[in-house]
This record gives structure tokens, sequence and C-alpha cells, in this order.
């Protein structure tokens, strides 16, 4: 168990930092902040449902949440491994008796513990706000989006970890976050888009029409759409675009479940990749 | 059992070769200092102990286990001063330590390890701030946790002044004195003078000399330069001087002879320069330092 003494050595040492209190900061303000904001576009916009309902703001928050949390994990974790073997300091850690794997898990455990603090007090001062202000406050949904953010907070942060364990150059580490982010977060349209194209000789299924499974599942592999994928699933209101294709049983691999393995392949797969590159590597 | 014990080990980087076919050994308990200019392969040597580094070829084992496959349990019984570090910056002296004890299983006190530094007064201060000295001493109190059988210490005098180094040296010895083995390097001759037993000097990746520091140091009483002036240089007085046995190299500087011999064969060289009827008007003997015979090992000879 040598990897909690590493992982809470990096919380000590991320908590004395003034980017853990900036963070919390900024996600204090974000998710409160949409919360009341949401309470004043609900008044406009909302004629048919007048009502404040805290399900209607969850929905709303997917979109920024899903552009925040994955952009703060990658900048708070992508230099845990490459910056303390370019500084030196990883030669304190590996110079005690800690193996390698443990310094890859304690720094996703330690980082994700950071993340996931700040993630947590942006979710509870958000809370409070609905509960002052919203007309009806969903409990179980709440919970169940809170545990769900989390989660995207902790594979983020794993994911930042276990690209810095690809290399000793914390310039290579940013590059490797920032196209990580590109591919998987910002182009991944145009990847399921031109796979579509070559097997179909079009861009994309016809309005109207029900995509295959394939192409279906092939849209929710990025972190961020499992992610929204398990919101939908997971909160009442059958608003998701599988809930309608499939309004009795959805396949297995496109069950809200299905969403929740691919959060968790996610967590463990680039950590892993990570680890095994770091392994193999002269420091 | 040897503490360390290196057996052919190759480490090449590209077309880089940084060691080549070492072998060493560090006998239970002596104090070893491990010599050599900077670039020789120290460094890469210490990595290979600690699994940094793998070997190109070679096997090499630490307290009996395997270097690559028992790295952890090597570590657990082994305390690391590395080269090239880096503190936590954000963390204070108690946090560095207070991780590396819980890391190790120790009890030690953390206080009581930096009062044997030197730097008690900074223990809740971060590390951010040291001078290079005062993270060195952190550094060195970190490799004491849990009193180690063996002490790997790379460059220790790095960063500290003359009364720093000094007590490094002090710390080495007791160290010793407990039943540590202790192995470091330096690049600085006299560091490992005062308190090693034996030491090897690594040249361009090789182990060219290993012995005790009192053979090194009768090596160097045995390489003593004579210059003797003359009032004519003949070739006589140079072929009477070159054929004293012991005499290992005579050449003419002007109206001098410099003459590198065992220093018992001085007299001898003196006696056979007059047999040949010149007249002897000075002489001098200059004694080879430690200094010398370490830089005859590291140096280009130029041919």
């Amino acid at each position: 168990m040598s990897w909690t003494a590493i992982a809470r050595k990096d919380f000590q040492d991320a908590a004395r930092s003034k980017a853990l209190w900036a963070l919390t900061a900024l996600f204090v303000l974000f998710m409160a902040g949409v919360a009341y904001v949401f309470t004043l576009l609900g008044n406009n916009v909302g004629q048919a449902a007048p009502e404040l309902e805290s399900v209607g703001l969850l929905f709303f928050l997917i979109s920024p949440v899903t552009l925040l949390i994955p952009i703060t994990g990658l900048v708070i974790a992508h230099k845990a491994i490459a910056g303390e073997v370019e500084s030196g300091s990883a030669k304190f850690l590996l110079s005690l008796p800690h193996t390698r794997r443990d310094a890859v898990v304690g720094k996703v455990a330690g980082r994700s513990a950071v993340m996931g603090a700040a993630v947590l007090v942006g979710l509870v001062v958000a809370a409070v706000v609905v509960l002052a202000l919203y007309d009806s406050f969903d409990a179980m949904a709440y919970l169940g989006f809170s545990v769900l953010a989390l989660m995207l907070a902790a594979l983020y942060t794993a994911i930042g970890v276990g690209l810095s364990a690809l290399t000793k150059d914390t310039g290579r580490a940013t590059i490797l976050a920032a196209g990580f982010f590109v591919v998987f977060e910002v182009a991944w349209g145009l990847v399921s888009t031109g796979i579509y194209y070559l097997l179909n000789d079009s861009l994309g299924p016809a309005p109207g029409t029900v995509p295959p499974e394939w192409y279906l599942l092939l849209n929710r592999i990025p972190p961020t759409s499992a992610f929204s994928s398990a919101v939908f699933g997971f909160l009442p209101g059958n608003a998701g675009t599988i809930a309608q294709l499939f309004p009795q049983n959805p396949p297995i691999y496109l069950s809200k479940w299905a969403a929740v393995a691919t959060m968790l392949v996610w967590f463990v797969a680039v950590p892993a990749i990570g680890y095994w590159r770091f392994e193999a590597a002269d420091l | 059992m040897p503490a360390i014990e290196l057996h052919g080990v190759t480490k090449r980087y590209g077309d880089v070769t940084a060691l080549r076919d070492l072998d060493l050994a560090v006998e239970d308990g002596e104090i070893y200092g491990f010599l050599g200019p900077n670039g020789a392969g120290k460094s890469t040597t210490i990595d290979i102990l600690l699994d940094f580094v793998r070997p190109t070829s070679g096997e090499a084992r630490v307290l009996g286990m395997d270097a690559q496959a028992d790295s952890q349990a090597i570590r657990r019984r082994i305390g690391v001063l590395p080269e090239g570090f880096h503190v936590y910056e954000r963390l204070t002296a108690r946090q560095h330590l207070n991780f590396a004890i819980q890391s190790k299983q120790a009890d030690d006190d953390p206080e009581s390890l930096l009062e044997r530094v030197g730097i008690p007064d900074a223990i809740d201060r971060k590390a951010g701030g040291f001078s290079k000295g005062m993270q060195q001493r952190l550094a060195l109190a970190i490799a004491l946790v849990g009193d180690p059988d063996l002490l790997i210490l790379d460059e220790p005098s790095t960063g500290l002044d003359p009364n720093g180094a000094r007590e490094m040296r002090s710390i080495i010895t007791e160290e010793a004195d407990r039943g540590a083995t202790v192995f470091f390097s330096s690049h600085i001759l006299e560091q490992v003078e005062a308190v090693c037993d034996r030491v090897g000097i690594l040249k361009s990746g090789e182990l060219v000399a290993e012995d005790s520091i009192e053979a090194l140091r009768s090596a160097a009483d045995t390489s003593t330069t004579l210059t003797v002036t003359l009032d004519a240089v003949t070739d006589a007085a140079v072929d009477a001087a070159r054929d004293v046995p012991g005499v290992a190299e005579v050449s003419v500087d002007g109206d001098r002879l410099v003459v590198r011999a065992d220093s018992a064969a001085k007299t001898d060289v003196l006696d056979a320069v007059e047999d040949t009827g010149a007249d002897v008007r000075d002489f001098s003997t200059e004694q080879a330092s430690l200094d010398d015979v370490f830089a005859s090992y590291t140096e280009e000879v130029t041919a």
C-alpha cells in the first residue's frame, strides 16, 4: 500500500499550492453561477413549465461541465510524472521503496482527490443555491449527477497522469494532453463521420432514420460522451438519443451501464498504458 | 557477502557507452569511495544500483538481491542521497521526512534527524526556500531514515561549504561505526581520502584503479621527481642516471636533469651522476601528492 504515502504527499503538495484554491474557486463560481443564471433563464424561457426544476439544471450543466472538467483535469495532472522526472524530485520518490506502479497509482489518487475536492465543493455550493431558489430539488438525481461528475473528474485526472507517464519532458506532456483533448473532445465527430462516410458514402445517417448501432456506440467512446450518456441514462425524463431510439430495451452496449463501464475503462486504460511505458524507461 | 556487486555491467545510450564491462565489489561494512571525473559513469552506476536505469548487459546485485527484480526490497534497506535531485518546493522539511519515514515504515523522529544534519530550525519551512547546502543536508537526513544497511551517496558534498563537508564526513563515519556500508561518489579526492577504506577510480566507464587509500598513497610515495642541476649536462650523466634501478624516466631541461624515480633511488641517482665527473650544483625532489596519483589515472596521457 505504498501508493497511499505518495497520494498523501501529492495531495499535501497540491493543497499548499494556490492552484487548488483557484480551482476550487473556479468550480464554486461556475456551478453556483450556472445554478443562479438558470433561474433567470427558466423564468423567461420556460413558459410551458414555469416551475424551476433541479433536474432541468442538471441537463443544462452537462455541456459546460464536459468542457471545464476535462480541461482542468488535464491541466493539473499532465505534468504529474513527467514534471517529477524532469525536475529530479522523482529521484527522491523512487529512491524510497516505491515501485513505479505505486508512483502512477499514488499520483492518480492524489491528484484525483485534489480535483474531486474542488468539484465537490462546487456541487455542494450549487446545491445550496438550488435549495434556496428552486421550486423542487430532486436529491437522488442531484446525487447521481454529482457521482458521475466526480467520476469524470477522476477519470480525466487519471488520463492526465497516464499521459504524463509516457514522457520525461513536460513540454511533450503538454502536447500529449492537448492532442488527447483535440482528438477525443473536439474532433471526434470528424472521426465517426469519416468512418461512416467510408462505409456508406454519406456523411451521416439521414434525419429521421435510425443510425446503425455501431455508429451510436462510436459516438459514445470519448470520455465526456460516455459521461453525458450516463447522465441521460440515469436521470429521470428519457431525454437522451438512446432513450428516444430504443424506448424499450436498448442494446446492452448502448445502456447506461455500458456508459459507466466506458468511463471506468478510460480511468484504468490510459494510466495503464502510461505505466507500461514508464516502467520500461531509463530515468 | 558483498553489499554491492557488479558483474560485467555495460550501459549504452545509443552510440555512447557510459559503462564498459564494469566489475565492482563493495564489501559489507566498508566505506568505499567511488572516484572519477565528471562524466566518467559514476551516476550511471548508481542509477543502475537503484534501478533508475537498466544495464545493456551484465548483472548488478545490492545486499545480495538483484538490482532490477528486487529493487523495492533493496530500497527498503538502503538510504540514498541522489545527485541532481530536486526537493518538493511546497513541502516543509518535516513533510519530506514524514514522507520518507512512512515510505520506509520507519519510526524516526524528524526533529532529531534534522538536528543530526545541522538544520533543526528549518523543520517547518518550505524546502523551496532552502539554499543548495540546506537542500543537501535535508537530502542526507532523508537518506538516514530507517537506519539503512547501505548508504549510497552521490556527490554528497555538492553545495556544502568546507564546514558542511566536514560534518558530512563525520556523519559518514558515524554510520559506518553503526555497521552500515557506505558507498559514495565524488570527483574530488580529498573528500574520500579522509574517510574511505577503499577507493575505486572510474574513467570513461571503466574502473582504472581500485585499492586502499594506503596503497594509493604508497604509489604516490614511490613516484618522486628529482631535479638535478649540473655544471654541464653530458650524455654520460644522462645514461648513468637512466641505468640506476628504480628510475622510470630521465629528461633534460637546459642544465638540469629531470628524473622520475622511486624515492629510494634518489641518492643512487646523485651518486651515479657524480661518478661521471659532473658537478652537482643543486638538486631538489618533489613528492607526488595523492591528487597527482588520481590525476595520473583520470587524465588523458599525453604521449
